[in-house]
């Protein structure tokens, strides 16, 4: 049991582990962003052949991202965070609590000098500039004496052992938080027309119908452009309601979620809902009498007159001319059949004295009324995505972790420095050793830097 | 002048830059590296100007935005990123020979950016989607990554140079003999890499918060975020492996080699599929 035990923790507890997951992970994304994913992947059907298309979908290589293989290799890789981290945590804290060490030479750690060297300076004068750097340096000195001998030690950053510790915590904090997501989270997507309402959105992938706690209706969809032409500003004008009592409302634009009840909202499309019906207006001596929406089969009656008004046919492009609508009037004294073309005005032009010829395409047959057509006005729908992640603090107290761990790893360093002053008359013999568990070079400039202040002339007092 | 034809006369200039660096190397002689720091500083500068003239323009336009807004300033502030961050290395460490290797760079992408046929230069007004605080923290996050990746792929070149067999001709062996000894570029490697794993980092982290707000998910596999998330992995391992395993030289010069390729295609080769960070797209 115990050999099994360790067999599985030493392997766990491998860093080349880590880094052949590391390595598997970075290929299967390789792959993930060649192989078209998900909706993407749909594509790919008539492309290429059947087969090979079963076999991407029974290796779940067209969602490698949210395949059971790569969560395993994420999860593995999980749990040889944890285990690694476990495994070097005490030796860490070995080194952190027992890592201090004293001025004295018979100290543990004490190591052997790294410099020896003469100093032109007296030994009282060396010292308390000594003392006074690393204080300033270190924080942390011990300045004792032995005989003629002053003895120095100044340390910092012993916290930086635990540093590689909360990079990982960070790490194992957002993936929680992920999968957290990932099981209590939903990503949700609706269309809605300009003064639409609905409390039902479509999960994202399943499809699957959603009810939401309220109902949210689009009020107004705009856009704005730059004078070149480059799109400017989606915006779309949001009411919540819960039966017909309002709630809150709010616009939605890009960058700009909305946030209502634990639910986010995002501007992600738009579009335009063709309209097919059309508008007709009725003039008489240029006073408009009557407006109309209409399709094939209106009828509608026209004021003032004992006529009524039929639409027997609407094209969309009659003749090549553009949009149309055959009209059919019956009055007591005559009945009419005429075209009311859309683009009219420019017809006539185009081809001058038409309706002498062809008075069926006279839109004012029917005197002294005058017939136009122009298109129904058409809306805007706005397509917002909506979603809840109640794990997004987790995520973010994460990364949060994460980055500062990575500060505390490569910004602080546990850094000592021993220095032994012996008195040599006019000048002081010195002996300087430096340790630090990771930054050499940076050991190595605090040493040079130490060693030219030590050397450095100093004015002697009058 | 314009900003954009300061910047054509910018591309040249890192190219004569380029060249100074490449004489003071064959020639071993300090005073072409003193011109060609020279040159490259008054190159950075003009750069710097330029970027800042643009940023102005587009407020006189009417559609003021910083200029990290398409694929063009997105060029020309990653050449500007690699080229101060080059500076800043040549002043720490005293030593001018990754010039001749990282200048030349920021010359292409420069290059790119003026004569490559499909990048617009015009200032474009930013569309909705890009309309955002997060577009600035982004971006610079992003692209300073990419400068550290780009510095510490041109150091695992000098590296493998520097290791390479010692060829006959006179000119080259003084040439190898100037790269500074490879620990030396060993730990200049590592300290690329860890800047732009850090900044790539942010970058991502800002990526995310911006996403959430834009496209409603923080995370939804888009090529670029993934391709980040894959660059993000090689240079993790890169890191792991120098700190826990302790490896030195050839491996990590080879490994931020390797992540470069990760870095081009992030940047360059998702534009070729499909998805959601299409702003790059000419």
């Amino acid at each position: 049991m115990s050999k099994k035990c360790n067999a599985f923790w030493t392997f766990f507890s491998s860093v080349k582990l880590t880094v052949a997951l590391f390595i598997a992970i970075a290929f299967a994304s390789v792959l993930g962003t060649f192989i078209p994913q998900q909706e993407a992947a749909e594509t790919l059907t008539g492309r290429i052949s059947p087969g090979v298309i079963q076999l991407l979908r029974t290796l779940q290589l067209s969602n490698i991202f949210h395949s059971l293989w790569f969560t395993i290799l994420l999860a593995l890789l999980c749990l040889n965070l944890f285990v690694c981290s476990l495994n070097r945590f005490p030796a860490a804290f070995r080194q952190f609590s027992r890592s201090r060490s004293s001025a004295k030479p018979d100290a543990p750690n004490h190591p052997e000098p790294d410099k020896q060297f003469a100093a032109k300076n007296p030994l009282p004068i060396t010292a308390a500039l000594l003392s006074t750097i690393l204080q300033k340096r270190f924080g942390h000195i011990e300045h004792t004496t032995e005989g003629s001998r002053h003895l120095l030690y100044a340390e910092k950053g012993r916290f930086s052992y635990f540093g590689p510790y909360i990079v990982h915590v960070g790490i194992l904090i957002i993936l929680g938080g992920a999968i957290a997501g990932f099981l209590l989270g939903f990503e949700g997507y609706t269309e809605l027309g300009e003064g639409e309402s609905t409390d039902t959105v479509y999960m994202k992938g399943s499809k699957a119908a959603k009810k939401l706690p309220f109902t949210i209706r689009c009020d107004r969809f705009s856009l704005e452009f730059y004078d070149d032409g480059t799109p400017k500003r989606y915006r779309s004008d949001i009411s919540f309601l819960r039966g017909e009592r309002l709630l809150s409302q709010g616009n939605i634009l890009v960058n700009h979620p909305l946030q209502f009840e634990g639910f986010r909202f995002y501007q992600a499309n738009y579009g335009i809902i063709p309209d097919s019906r059309m508008t007709m207006t009725v003039r008489r001596h240029d006073e408009k009498v009557a407006e109309q929406t209409i399709e094939e089969g209106s009828e509608f009656d026209l004021p003032g007159v004992k006529a009524g008004v039929r639409i027997l046919r609407l094209e969309s492009n009659f003749m090549n001319l553009g949009p149309a609508a055959k009209v059919y009037i019956s009055s007591p004294g005559e009945d009419l059949q005429f075209w009311v073309f859309q683009d009219i005005d420019r017809i006539v032009q185009e081809n001058p004295g038409l309706l002498m010829q062809m008075p069926i395409m006279d839109p004012g047959l029917f005197k002294p009324y005058v017939f136009s057509l122009a298109p129904a006005g058409s809306r805007y729908f706005t397509g917002l995505m909506v979603n809840r992640d109640p794990s997004l603090p987790i995520v973010i107290t994460g990364a949060l972790i994460m980055v500062l761990g990575l500060l505390g790893v490569f910004f602080y360093d546990h850094r000592r420095v021993w220095i032994s002053l012996e008195d040599r008359g006019e000048g002081t013999e010195v002996s300087l050793a430096g340790r630090c568990n990771r930054n050499i070079a940076g050991l190595n400039r605090e040493l040079d830097f130490l060693t030219e202040k030590i050397e450095s002339p100093v004015e002697s007092p009058k | 002048m314009s900003h954009t034809s300061i910047l054509s006369w910018v591309t040249f200039v890192y190219f004569v830059s380029f060249l100074f660096y490449l004489l003071s190397m064959l020639r071993s002689e300090a005073f072409w590296g003193r011109i060609a720091t020279g040159t490259a500083l008054a190159g950075y500068v003009a750069h710097t100007l330029a970027l800042i003239i643009r940023w102005i323009a587009s407020y006189r336009l009417g559609i003021g935005h910083v200029p990290l807004a398409n694929f063009y300033e997105s060029l020309i502030f990653f050449a500007w990123a690699v080229v101060l961050l080059y500076l800043l290395i040549e002043w720490r460490t005293r030593n001018r020979s990754p010039g001749a290797f990282v200048v030349p760079c920021a010359f292409l992408a420069m290059a790119m950016a003026s004569l490559s046929p499909g990048v617009d230069s015009r200032i474009q007004p930013l569309i909705p989607a890009l309309q955002s605080n997060w577009l600035t923290s982004h971006v610079v996050t992003c692209f300073l990554a990419y400068a550290a990746f780009t510095v510490a792929f041109a150091l695992g070149i000098m590296f493998f140079l520097k290791r390479g067999e010692v060829s006959k001709q006179n000119g080259l062996k003084r040439f190898r003999e100037l790269i500074p000894h490879p620990e030396v570029l060993d730990e200049l490697i590592y300290q690329c890499a860890v800047m732009g794993f850090i900044l790539l980092t942010l970058g991502i982290v800002t990526g995310s918060v911006w996403a959430h707000y834009a496209w409603g998910s923080y995370w939804s596999w888009d090529p670029k975020e993934t391709w980040s998330l894959i660059t993000w992995l090689i240079y993790a391992a890169l890191l792991h492996a120098r700190l826990v395993r302790r490896w030195r030289g050839g491996p990590l010069a080879l490994m931020a080699v390797c992540g470069f390729a990760a870095v081009l295609f992030t940047y360059f080769g998702v534009n070729l599929l499909p998805g959601l960070h299409t702003y790059l797209q000419t």
